[in-house]
């Protein structure tokens, strides 16, 4: 089975519209938008989007043993974590995916902040880190794909350091193991991506049985 | 097989293929996570059996069983030094399995990479990949190849130009579509069937991912274009997934069924694809036996593609619009950027274009002492990346045009082939190899150009040429030569004969540069309008323009109504309806005051300062300006807020619009009252240490700089001992602090335990941030917490002794950035 780490140069997502006015607080019964507001926001969308270069990787790597709450893969690396072990009982293998959209919409976000263009600057950082997580369900549904042909499926969930008792530290080691310094990212002291706008998930795979 | 006997075989009967690989191997024994490969290679009596049980069921054609055969997937068990060996030996096994009874047709499928511009795999590396397994499956002897599977349409550009340059034999692409009817790349149908059949595909459809229905809408969306047999080869209904057990809704009765509305919709080439076995073969081949497929269109029409829209050309459609910004002729920046192989305004170029109403991106690089050709090859790269348009290759230089037409996924076009000989040969050769369509530019090289008769003689010579490699008049469109205006009437009238000529004579398509003829001059927009109708008048189909000039913009729309080719004129209302909502909102009978208090409420930033001016103007007092207008229109902003009637862009314009209005009328009021301007109080706002997050933390500092606060912004990532620090320095009255994540929250006790311990007990610390609540707020020790920009404004107020006249009282809300970072909590956003 394959462990190569697979880059993706430009993720071809779709403008995730929707997702962007859910997070300025768009409420589709009950925010009035008059037309000239709303022209002037569509080209702020578009013009954040079109700040956004989403990129991303993904590697399998098998799940070689189990120790209570820690769950061990190739390449001696182990997580700990009793809600992620739960999410992964049954796989035989992990896929750890990361998605970022670069620095480019970040600095834009700051640089309208900067200049006093509050409002602007809150589209930009919408449109970012809804892309992000655009990126990751696009490498999602992508990975999911192509294990489909050897008779595998993915967990429905996946899940990103930080969330329940997969703490943030967790970070380092996908940092480490899918070489993110080549999607232009860094880790800080706190484990945290830079440029911001960037995702990282773990998902388990599954054999599946056909009935035909 | 000859690609023209495969033609004729597909034209004359339903051809069928066979059915599921994959699972009938795993039900005879294959193990799970081994290479299929290598295993069939030891058990080659299982694959016999396999596709002796399809063709004795009716399949014409079997596929080989090499579909992880090339060397990357091999590769993942250590196999792809055995490439060549086991694709020949696997062809061979089928070819014994099958014997004469029905064709073998090597199968070639994903490799796992994803190939530029989409991936890291170089395109000529992935062709060579392909080449490699190709040559190996001829000298198994294979009668013709399949391309399947396939979710990137640049991969399998790639192994059809591998297959290609390889052999002569008829080769069938088919791609994967999902249940929204593309591909994960975002390919729809026609833009694979158009980007493939020009590129030699002998028949192009789909197979896996859904169930005939679905593969139904495809095919017949493809067939309006197709030229070129179309093929389906689909699962046995969908795949579901119960309790780890792949399951498929349909049984081969049903399946069967579903085969007669195949053929209707266009297919004439059918098979199955996962969950299908022999028995699904044999009731498909009962269905369609008396079935004909309906022949490939015979429609002349000129269609290009990108990876992901498809657009035609000609006199019943649009007027197409080509953005010729990307030019370095006369622009210098653009040219400096080249030099340095720069390709960011490239990008910025294309996709101002496209977002102003371009429809396809013509690409030009040029320039004195430039390496056009390595120029090209990542232009066109990055423009398909950044635009997602038809691209226009813009270029008399051979290696340029090649290098992009290579790369370029989807059908190009190009631009431009002239009557001199030597380009003339080779630039129709190579449009012919890439399927691309060409722009016949009617000059001859000899610097003059004649008149109307002289022109009409190069554009057939032109077309003459073209046809010898296969290139159809309407895969041609004519450049009717436009010029500056310098170039006088007789210029212009020659253009206008040429569109004449093209369209009523000689059913050409015609192309103007009308945003030539303005070059140079200051007011470009009203000669280009003109010419525009003109030409149009006379049928022209595509023109190039300044997509930045809204008023040439506008014009075509309304040329595309006025001519029928806007159904129902719902794009030309579509874009006009906004406009006069927009001209209607500003038309209401408001006082100078009212339009001020609009203003605010309406985020009218730009139209604040001559507002104001005409309201004092009027005799309204500063002091009225401010009580009466400013403070209850941001009073209303704030409850519109709370009530979800406005969201956060909204709330922050209006804050900006009203703080412009204040800031304004502050000298006034100053003079009036005697005042100095003095702030409300001063609060030192930061992200705490280790969270770099600070979006939530500057819109607040925006509201409190907007509500006459002192605000001293700390940044983010600032350690507790600064922050205090600074708390002394400035003497401030408030601190604000942030976090985004669970790690950093415990920060924000570490600076209000420093403030205790430095005796800082007259400062009041207000908390926020996605993971912060009211709970911890309290426990922390935190005078408060402000869920949002308007609540932390609130507590400031509350903490300085202001009475909350300027905001409603309502419960501080959490803002929607924090709600939704809430569920994310912990991931980098």
């Amino acid at each position: 089975m394959p462990t190569d780490l697979s880059f993706f140069e430009i993720i071809p997502i779709e403008l995730p519209h929707a997702m962007i006015l859910t997070r300025l607080g768009y409420r589709s019964k009950r925010t009035v938008l008059p037309p000239r507001q709303r022209e002037q926001l569509e080209a702020t969308i578009a013009q954040g989007f079109s700040l956004c270069e989403p990129q991303g990787c993904w590697q399998r790597l098998p799940i070689t043993g189990w120790e209570g709450d820690t769950i061990i893969l190739s390449n001696d690396l182990a997580f700990t974590s009793r809600s992620l072990c739960q999410m992964l009982q049954g796989s035989v293998a992990v896929a750890l995916m990361a998605s970022t959209v670069g620095l480019t919409i970040v600095n834009a976000a700051e640089e309208a902040m900067a200049q006093g263009d509050g409002s602007t600057a809150v589209i930009f950082d919408a449109v970012g880190g809804q892309s992000a997580n655009a990126a990751m369900a696009w490498i999602n549904e992508y990975v999911r794909r192509q294990i489909r042909r050897n008779g595998e499926h993915l967990t429905k969930h996946r899940f990103s350091p930080g969330y329940g008792d997969f703490t943030l530290e967790n970070q380092e080691l996908f940092y480490k193991q899918l070489q993110l310094e080549h999607l232009g990212l860094e880790l800080t002291s706190r484990s945290m991506l830079v440029p911001e706008k960037s995702v990282t998930a773990v998902a388990g795979i599954k054999q599946s049985i056909s009935s035909r | 097989m000859k690609k023209s006997d495969f033609k004729t075989w597909a034209e004359r009967q339903v051809l069928i293929l066979d059915g599921a690989t994959g699972t009938e191997l795993a039900r005879r024994g294959m193990p799970a996570g081994v290479s299929p490969e290598a295993w069939v290679l030891e058990h080659p009596e299982v694959i016999r059996e396999i596709q002796r049980a399809y063709m004795e069921a009716g399949s014409d054609i079997v596929y080989s069983c090499t579909f992880g055969g090339n060397r990357c997937k091999l590769e993942e068990f250590g196999l792809a030094w055995k490439t060549t060996e086991l694709n020949t030996a696997l062809a061979r096994i089928s070819r014994q399995a099958v014997g004469n009874q029905a064709m073998v047709f090597g199968d070639l499928a994903p490799t796992g990479l994803f190939v530029e511009p989409f991936g890291q795999l170089p395109f000529d590396e992935a062709v060579a990949v392909y080449a490699q397994q190709a040559m190996a499956l001829v000298a198994g002897g294979v009668d013709g190849f399949v391309i399947e599977t396939m979710m990137d349409l640049q991969e399998a550009r790639a192994a059809l130009l591998a297959v290609r340059e390889t052999c002569d034999l008829p080769v069938m692409v088919s791609m994967t579509f999902g249940s929204d009817g593309r591909t994960l790349n975002g390919t729809d149908p026609l833009s694979a069937l158009i980007t493939l059949q020009s590129l030699g595909a002998d028949a192009v459809g789909c197979n896996c991912s859904t169930g005939p229905e679905d593969m139904a809408k495809v095919i017949a969306t493809m067939k309006r274009h197709a030229t070129v047999p179309l093929l389906a080869k689909p699962n046995a209904g969908m795949p579901r997934l119960k309790n780890g057990i792949t399951t498929f809704d349909m049984e081969a009765d049903e399946f069967g069924d579903h085969m007669e509305p195949l053929v209707t919709a266009g297919a004439a080439i059918l098979g199955g694809c996962c969950g299908t076995t022999p028995e699904y073969i044999q009731t498909l081949k009962a269905q369609t036996n008396s079935l004909c497929p309906t022949p490939p269109t015979n429609k002349r029409q000129t269609v290009v593609s990108s990876y992901k829209q498809s657009l035609c050309i000609g006199k019943d459609q649009p007027l197409t619009l080509f953005g010729g910004r990307i030019n370095p002729s006369g622009q210098l920046a653009l040219a400096a950027a080249l030099r340095k192989n720069d390709m960011t305004l490239v990008r910025r170029l294309a996709q101002e274009q496209a977002r102003q109403g371009a429809h396809v991106i013509d690409i030009n690089v040029h320039m004195q002492g430039g390496d056009e050709a390595n120029l090209m090859r990542a232009a066109a790269l990055v423009v398909t990346k950044g635009a997602g348009l038809p691209i226009s290759i813009d270029t008399v230089n051979i290696q340029a045009a090649e290098q992009a037409l290579r790369v370029l996924p989807g059908r190009g076009i190009l631009n431009s082939v002239s009557a001199e000989e030597e380009n003339m040969e080779a630039m129709c050769q190579l449009a012919a190899k890439y399927g691309a369509v060409i722009v016949c530019m009617p000059v001859d090289g000899s610097g003059s150009f004649g008149g109307s008769a002289e022109v009409i003689a190069h554009i057939k010579k032109i077309l003459a040429c073209a046809a010898r490699y296969g290139i159809p008049a309407h895969d041609c469109l004519i450049d009717s030569l436009v010029f500056t205006t310098a170039a006088g009437k007789e210029a212009h009238r020659r253009t206008l004969e040429i569109i004449d000529w093209c369209v009523r004579s000689a059913k050409l398509t015609p192309l103007a540069g009308v945003s030539n003829l303005s070059y140079g001059l200051e007011t470009r927009h009203w000669l280009d309008v003109s010419f525009l109708c003109m030409a149009a008048g006379r049928g022209l189909s595509a023109a190039f323009i300044d997509t930045s000039s809204e008023q040439v913009v506008n014009a075509v729309f309304a040329i595309d109504a006025l001519a029928g080719h806007d159904p129902h004129m719902s794009r030309y209302i579509d874009r006009f309806s906004q406009q006069a909502l927009a001209a209607a909102e500003t038309t209401m009978p408001r006082t100078a005051g009212e339009k001020v208090f609009d203003a605010v409420v309406n985020g009218d930033e730009e139209g604040m300062e001559r507002l104001l001016r005409q309201a004092l103007k009027q005799g309204e007092s500063p002091n009225s300006l401010v009580d009466n207008r400013l403070i209850p229109a941001i009073n209303l902003v704030g409850e519109k807020f709370d009530r979800k009637e406005y969201f956060l862009p909204q709330l922050i314009t209006c804050a900006d619009t009203m703080r412009k209005g204040f800031a304004l009328l502050q000298p006034l009021l100053d003079a009036a009252n005697g005042g100095s301007g003095k702030k409300e109080a001063k609060v030192i706002l930061a992200t705490v240490q280790g969270d770099i997050h600070d979006i939530g933390k500057n819109i607040v500092a925006l509201m409190l700089n907007n509500y006459n606060f002192e605000v001293i912004d700390l940044g983010k990532d600032v350690a507790a001992e600064d922050i205090i620090r600074a708390v002394k320095h400035h003497g401030a009255d408030i601190v604000g602090l942030s976090a985004l994540m669970t790690t950093t929250m415990i920060e924000m006790k570490k600076v209000i335990d420093l403030a205790q311990a430095s005796n800082l007990t007259d400062v009041r610390f207000m908390v926020g941030g996605a993971v912060v609540d009211q709970h911890y707020a309290k426990e922390i020790g935190a005078s408060g917490y402000a869920g949002d920009a308007i609540g932390a404004v609130r507590l400031a107020q509350q903490f300085s002794g202001i009475e909350s006249e300027q905001l409603s009282s309502n419960p501080p809300t959490k803002d929607a950035t924090d709600d939704q970072a809430t569920q994310e909590q912990g991931r980098n956003q």
